[in-house]
């Protein structure tokens, strides 16, 4: 056996190794395959990572997610170009082909009396998935005020970037500078939270005739004009997003199964565990 | 010539025979006891390891679970195998003492980790395998060597995930070539080993790193209620406790035992303290209890009739004794 302590050498051994463990993902907007690299010890070390941040560990797994699906697939496709529902079938298959395909979860009966384990298979819900893939189309609609017009908007489903990038801000401008120990610190972040996560949906505004081009503003500017909506066109727009795109992307996730006649349905809850565990 | 003893080495699976521990050694080992570092600790430590091999073997390729053997084995042979502590309890705050014999310890670890850990890991369709074994003593103490080095904690959560899940790697091979991690730098072995498929990285832990800790967990170094309030005290040998246990074989109540007694014999007898410094704390505890025991013997026996009493004429002055 010749031993290798060249560590360019070493590298590149591994590099060429793990071309072996390359696999084709599908992706739905694109409608076909796109070829990822196989998720490493350094991705593991990120998503454990997560694990241990309390209260902001989703935050801090949408960071890391980004990070790895840009080292993953960043030779191939540009991030910006998929959405989040892309993202949810790239996890899927992500955890089914480098991981393990078989996964675990706790099924519960439509009254929710019952509570089974049991097995699926990811790759024969990814294949139903790819089925009935959603096509997101953008929504323009408004709100109105004693019949008459006062916001015009258009949303659609952001992309796996967009979400990042709103993430990111809430990290830098908000979670890093409290403590995650004080409840009264915490509770500040609801709002905040809650705005990211709606705001990336909204594409344009139409107040008065003046378009607003919400695309082209910067996190900031895009999550101060949602918040200085009318709380009925933000519950309009709660609703629409709920109902359009939220949907889609919940079922995605969800499993149902029948055992013994009775109807159960499970959720694959995406997250650190379903990557290491 | 120094006394010496067959070790049984778990990792080789065979006998090395050392000489026994000299109070000059175990002398160093107490004065390193207290380094937060641990980095005097364990050079130390491994110094008198890699001094008292008889034969010739190479002591960094030592197991840091090896050195936990040769460590407990001299203490028990070179001194006593009970540690006496002291603890405070945490709940009633009452001091509460602790004997254990280490024998016992013995006994556990011989049904538990006496075996080579190596293992061969691999996942289908890939070309490398990783050979797992516990950390070597030269690994351990370069790795904590670095971070000092390098101002680093070695106590972050992402450290102690890559203790956890590349801790353990040894050689990557495949059919035709091996690299040896251990010969890479720290930065270069990090590079390296964040490489590894998480498939692989995964099968590490469930078939290498899981088993381990949990067989390690299973060795209870310590499990007793306090006598004042029942609180319950367990001390694991843990992965991460190893050290501590180490140093705890030595930081009983034998650091007030040895150096007391080491002060006793120096004092009550004219023996050179080098001489002292060649044999071993049991020895030295052997002289103390023969002087001790001689002690009280010429206290209790009176002076015979027909002995001359040197010291009769102790109140005399220097001249007096002269005949002057």
């Amino acid at each position: 056996m010749q031993e290798i302590s060249q560590f360019n050498d070493i590298l590149n051994l591994l590099e060429s190794a793990n071309k072996t463990l390359e696999s084709n993902i599908f992706v739905p907007s694109l409608k076909k395959e796109i070829v990822s690299r196989t998720l490493n010890a350094n991705h593991t070390k990120n998503i454990v990572k997560t694990t241990v941040e309390g209260p902001f560990a989703e935050n801090q797994f949408i960071l890391v997610m980004y990070n790895v699906l840009a080292d993953v697939l960043g030779s191939t496709i540009d991030l910006n170009t998929l959405n989040l529902y892309d993202k949810i079938l790239i996890l899927l298959q992500l955890r089914s082909k480098n991981i393990q395909d078989e996964y675990k979860i706790t099924f519960v009966s439509a009254d929710g009396e019952q509570k089974i384990e049991n097995s699926i298979s990811l790759s024969k819900h990814i294949e139903k998935l790819k089925k009935n893939s959603p096509s997101f189309e953008t929504i323009t609609d408004g709100t109105k005020n004693e019949d008459t017009m006062v916001y015009n908007y258009t949303l659609n489903i952001p992309s796996i970037k967009e979400e990042f990038v709103f993430e990111n801000n809430l990290y830098q401008e908000k979670i890093s500078k409290i403590d995650g120990t004080n409840n009264q610190q915490l509770k500040t972040l609801i709002a905040p939270m809650f705005l990211s996560h709606i705001a990336p949906f909204v594409k344009t505004l139409t107040i008065n005739d003046t378009l607003v081009d919400l695309a082209v503003r910067n996190v900031n500017e895009r999550i101060a004009i949602v918040e200085h909506l009318s709380s009925k066109a933000l519950l309009d727009i709660i609703k629409k997003v709920d109902d359009a795109f939220g949907k889609d992307m919940q079922n995605a996730t969800k499993v149902t199964k029948i055992i013994d006649g009775v109807s159960y349905t499970g959720t694959i809850k995406i997250d650190a565990a379903f990557f290491i565990e | 010539m120094r006394n010496t003893y067959l070790i049984w080495i778990p990792s080789l699976q065979r006998n090395i025979r050392f000489n026994e521990l000299t109070n000059e050694q175990y002398r160093i080992i107490l004065k390193n006891v207290d380094d937060d570092t641990h980095l005097d600790f364990l050079y130390n430590l491994n110094t008198i390891i890699e001094c008292n091999m008889v034969e010739s073997f190479d002591y960094k390729k030592f197991t840091i679970l090896d050195r936990f053997v040769i460590v407990l084995f001299f203490k028990i042979l070179s001194y006593n195998s009970l540690l006496d502590l002291v603890k405070e309890c945490e709940k009633c705050e009452k001091e509460v003492r602790i004997r254990i014999d280490l024998n016992t310890l013995l006994d556990n670890l011989g049904l538990t980790i006496d075996k080579s850990f190596k293992t061969v890991i691999a996942v289908d369709n890939y070309p490398l395998q990783i050979i797992c074994d516990i950390p070597t003593i030269e690994q351990e103490y370069e790795n904590l060597l670095y971070h000092q080095n390098n101002n680093l904690s070695n106590d972050t959560t992402d450290k102690n995930i890559e203790k956890y899940l590349f801790g353990y790697i040894r050689y990557i091979i495949s059919d035709s070539v091996v690299i040896d991690v251990d010969k890479l730098s720290i930065p270069e072995k990090t590079t390296i080993l964040e490489k590894i498929p998480i498939s692989l990285i995964l099968n590490i832990r469930d078939i290498f790193a899981e088993p381990l800790y949990a067989l390690f967990n299973q060795i209870v170094f310590l499990d007793l209620n306090c006598k004042e309030c029942g609180t319950k005290f367990e001390i694991k040998m843990g992965s991460d406790n190893m050290i501590y246990l180490l140093k705890m074989f030595f930081k009983d109540n034998t650091l007030d035992g040895l150096l007391s007694d080491y002060f006793n014999i120096t004092s009550i007898s004219h023996m050179d303290s080098s001489f002292l410094d060649k044999i071993t704390p049991k020895e030295t505890q052997m002289l103390v209890n023969f002087a001790k025991s001689t002690y009280k013997k010429s206290e209790k026996s009176e002076v015979p009739s027909n002995s001359i009493d040197l010291f009769a004429d102790a109140d005399k002055s220097p001249s007096e004794f002269a005949g002057f």
